[in-house]
């Protein structure tokens, strides 16, 4: 091998190791942010008890129940832990959903809004709070029925997406409009229930319209960690693939790369795992958007790197939000989608003043 | 490997999540109690003649029952099994002698949810301090059952409705520090904060928060009210539930006792009525241009006042208002309002004028709107009187003028601590009198 050949594998070697170290430091901080979240609350617990409250529990702990000590224990460890935990866990699932969904739509903007199915999912609940049908029964916003009515209905403007896919020529921009169309539908069929429907059920699903992870508790996270993490290791798995895609449908079929099923597949994966993160937390705007853009401006669009390093900041970026939403008002007044939306709106403007052409 | 063995990967892999999510769901979900039904007062087990307390008779029928005697069954008297493990036995007596000594101990009290039935909650008894709800109607409640001031120590409300001044002096102190982000949701941190403060072994409810199980968890009891009730029995019930808990009951039996009086008095002036005597009228509650539906319980209040109700309105939902309400045949046009923050009923604020011009964006060209048959009253008002302001507005010459103002003065009198003056308030507004007024017409 020539000299400079080695150079350049040296200097590959590099700006891998660059990007491996990116993606640990990224996910490092996900986890150091759980920590600081759980020192936030209306509980009047000091920064360095509640790592104590945090450590007794881990060694074991007991109090009398109801004590001001065993109230502090299941604070921190019931209410908080779980809440961050799901705020990463939902963080990170949109944004590889978001990730996967930009490579295989070729489209910046899809995300699992701009896909429809978030709106889709907010139409299942809809339904099922305010005509009360729903798979299973419920009516209740956090029923077992609402929560399946709302996944079943998240899985439509997939479908919708897929089914058309053939029709559209292999237009990636066609499938993100039908994907809109699909949103623009549900919104409509869901503004049309809210009219209808007494104030009570109005409120209820407004709160969970913005998007909130202010109740969370360990009952929600078996789901949450049953279907999302397979999910976005499995959209991890088929990053090598997505690089494949990149390069366009007809070079990648020149490949021998199925670039239908891939798409199949990837957005099913995507549906699912988003349809999950709706049913518990509502519509988390932004977060699916602007966390894939954000990590390709530092270590450009190799979805090898992308999928995790965008998950990790997903994670911290919406427990950051969080954070902020309890800081401000810890009677949870202002939901976490609000916040989000004051920090996406001004990034997803800044991304677009500075987009390169040529991430994809 | 061929498309077809991806696709089937892709399908399997698919399939093993979706029934893995399946599975968490199955074994994380609780079965539903069996639907159960019973008409009862005072709705604590122990109580086994169903009347408005917990008294020596009650002890009677118990012992008859673990005596087998003829006519003396659980089914028929449900509430004996005092500590409801299915069986009426000495223990059951065991528990109505704690009660009846005022021990410490753990009774057990029903709400009916209506779509499941009867449910029964275990709570620590008695309750001396608690947190509540802001919502009107749950406040009013506790208002009536003597317990806002000596019991509550920390409210959730919303910003939209806030806490009357007028009402409620002594929960002004909580505005700024509500338990969560609305009438309906309570922060966890927050409670547990306040468990912690004031010492709280309860919560007081119109619906089951999501985060119930963790309020339990942290030993304060959900006590859940049918705040929004218009069935009087149930209302009743209601007050007498917490007089109970909080061993406050002397006024509450004393209301139970007024307002049925007060019902058979306005029950035997509409029985005079002839059929073509009775009002139809409409309702509409809230800003959102639509019509009551007939099976809400907003309506039944304006059904036990006397009145009849279209049944192009007998449908499952509030319509949006159109063209067809001019086909409708109707009288009167009611409303019903909350107090805000800045317009109290009690306060002698009511906002009049978004009152009716809510009525006139929608209804403004109807027959009743321009004979001026328009009528508000206030949501905040104790559900006997709003009964009473109602049947007033619908047949004014049955109970001649003012009489539902001396009602109220008297209900007033009797239970509130406040001075409220129902001649210097205004809690029926008829568009008559504020037609002058308005700006919106203009």
């Amino acid at each position: 091998m020539s000299q400079q050949s080695r150079e350049l594998m040296e200097e590959y070697h590099r700006y891998r190791r660059r990007k491996i170290l990116f993606v640990i430091l990224l996910s490092l901080a996900a986890v150091v942010t759980i920590g600081l979240s759980l020192t936030i609350g209306g509980r009047n617990l000091g920064f360095f008890e509640t790592y104590q409250v945090l450590f007794s529990h881990i060694m074991g702990a007991t109090y009398d129940p109801a004590s001001d000590q065993w109230l502090d224990d299941y604070i921190v460890w019931n209410s908080r832990l779980p809440r961050a935990i799901f705020a990463v866990l939902a963080g990170a699932t949109l944004a590889v959903c978001g990730a996967v969904m930009q490579g295989v739509l070729h489209n910046p903007l899809a995300d699992s809004y701009t896909t429809g199915v978030s709106s889709g999912a907010c139409f299942g609940v809809s339904v099922s709070v305010v005509l009360g049908l729903s798979v299973g029964g419920g009516g209740d916003i956090y029923s077992l029925g609402t929560l399946l009515n709302a996944f079943i209905f998240a899985l439509i403007p997939i479908a919708f997406i897929v089914g058309l896919s053939p029709l559209l020529k292999k237009s990636s921009a066609s499938l993100i409009l039908a994907g809109i169309a699909v949103s623009y539908l549900f919104n409509a069929f869901n503004t049309l229930l809210l009219v209808l429907t007494d104030a009570e059920s109005l409120a209820d699903i407004y709160i969970w319209q913005v998007g909130s992870v202010s109740e969370i508790f360990w009952a929600d996270l078996p789901l949450v960690v049953a279907v999302c993490i397979p999910c976005m290791i499995c959209m991890a798995l088929l990053s090598g693939k997505l690089n494949i895609l990149n390069t366009g449908d007809d070079d990648a079929r020149a490949l021998g790369l199925n670039v239908d099923n891939l798409k199949t597949v990837t957005l099913s994966f995507s549906a699912l795992a988003v349809a999950v993160v709706v049913c518990k937390a509502g519509i988390l705007s932004f977060v699916g958007l602007i966390c894939p853009h954000i990590i390709r401006m530092f270590i450009d669009a190799d979805n090898r790197f992308v999928i995790p390093a965008s998950a990790g900041l997903a994670g911290v970026l919406l427990l950051g939000a969080e954070m902020i939403s309890r800081t401000i008002s810890p009677s949870g007044t202002i939901p976490v989608g609000v916040v989000l939306s004051f920090i996406g709106a001004p990034v997803l403007l800044y991304l677009i003043v500075r987009r390169r052409s040529n991430i994809y | 490997m061929n498309s077809v063995s991806i696709k089937i990967l892709a399908v399997a892999a698919v399939a093993v999540i979706a029934v893995a999510a399946i599975c968490v769901f199955v074994l994380t979900q609780d079965n539903n109690k069996e639907k159960m039904t019973m008409n009862a007062s005072l709705a604590v087990c122990g109580n086994a003649d169903g009347d408005y307390v917990i008294d020596g008779e009650d002890k009677v029928i118990i012992q008859h029952i673990i005596d087998k005697d003829d006519g003396y069954t659980l089914a028929k008297y449900p509430l004996a099994d005092a500590d409801m493990n299915g069986t009426v036995d000495q223990a059951d007596l065991d528990l109505v002698n704690k009660i009846l000594s005022e021990e410490p101990c753990t009774i057990y009290h029903g709400v009916d949810d209506g779509e499941h039935g009867w449910a029964f909650v275990d709570t620590k008894w008695p309750i001396n301090r608690a947190a509540t709800s802001g919502n009107l109607q749950t406040l009013m409640l506790e208002k009536m059952a003597g317990i806002i001031e000596r019991h509550i120590y920390g409210v959730s409300y919303s910003e939209e409705y806030g806490i009357d001044a007028y009402l409620y002096p002594t929960l002004q102190q909580y505005l700024g520090h509500s338990l969560g982000p609305s009438q309906k949701a309570y922060d966890t941190d927050l409670l547990s904060q306040c468990k912690t403060d004031t010492g709280i072994t309860a919560l007081i409810v119109g619906s089951v928060p999501k985060n119930a199980a963790a309020i339990e968890d942290m030993g304060i009891d959900l006590i859940r009210l049918e705040s929004t009730t218009a069935d009087l029995d149930r209302y009743i019930s209601q007050i007498l539930l917490l007089g109970f808990l909080f061993r406050e009951s002397t006024q509450a039996i004393e209301i139970g006792k007024w307002s049925e009086n007060l019902y058979a008095e306005m029950q035997s002036k509409l029985s005079t009525l002839k059929q073509d005597q009775l009002v139809t009228a409409v309702l509409n509650v809230g800003q959102t241009g639509t019509l009551t539906y007939k099976g809400s319980n907003y309506v039944s209040v304006l059904l036990q006042a006397g009145a009849l109700y279209p049944d192009v309105l007998d449908v499952s939902s509030s319509p949006a208002i159109g063209d067809w309400i001019y086909t409708m045949d109707f009288d009167m046009i009611m409303c019903m309002r909350n107090s805000t923050p800045d317009h109290s009923w009690y306060g002698g604020t009511p906002d009049y004028e978004r009152y009716f011009e809510a009525v006139y964006n929608t209804l403004g060209l109807t027959e009743p709107y321009l004979n001026g048959q328009v009528y508000a009253i206030g949501l905040d008002m104790p559900l006997p009187i709003r009964i009473a302001y109602f049947s007033q507005a619908l047949y004014p010459d049955l109970y001649g003028e003012g009489w539902a103002d001396q009602k109220h003065q008297e209900f007033i009198d009797k239970f509130f601590e406040e001075d409220f003056d129902t001649s210097t308030l205004d809690f029926l507004l008829e568009y008559k009198d504020y037609k002058d007024k308005l700006t919106f017409e203009s």
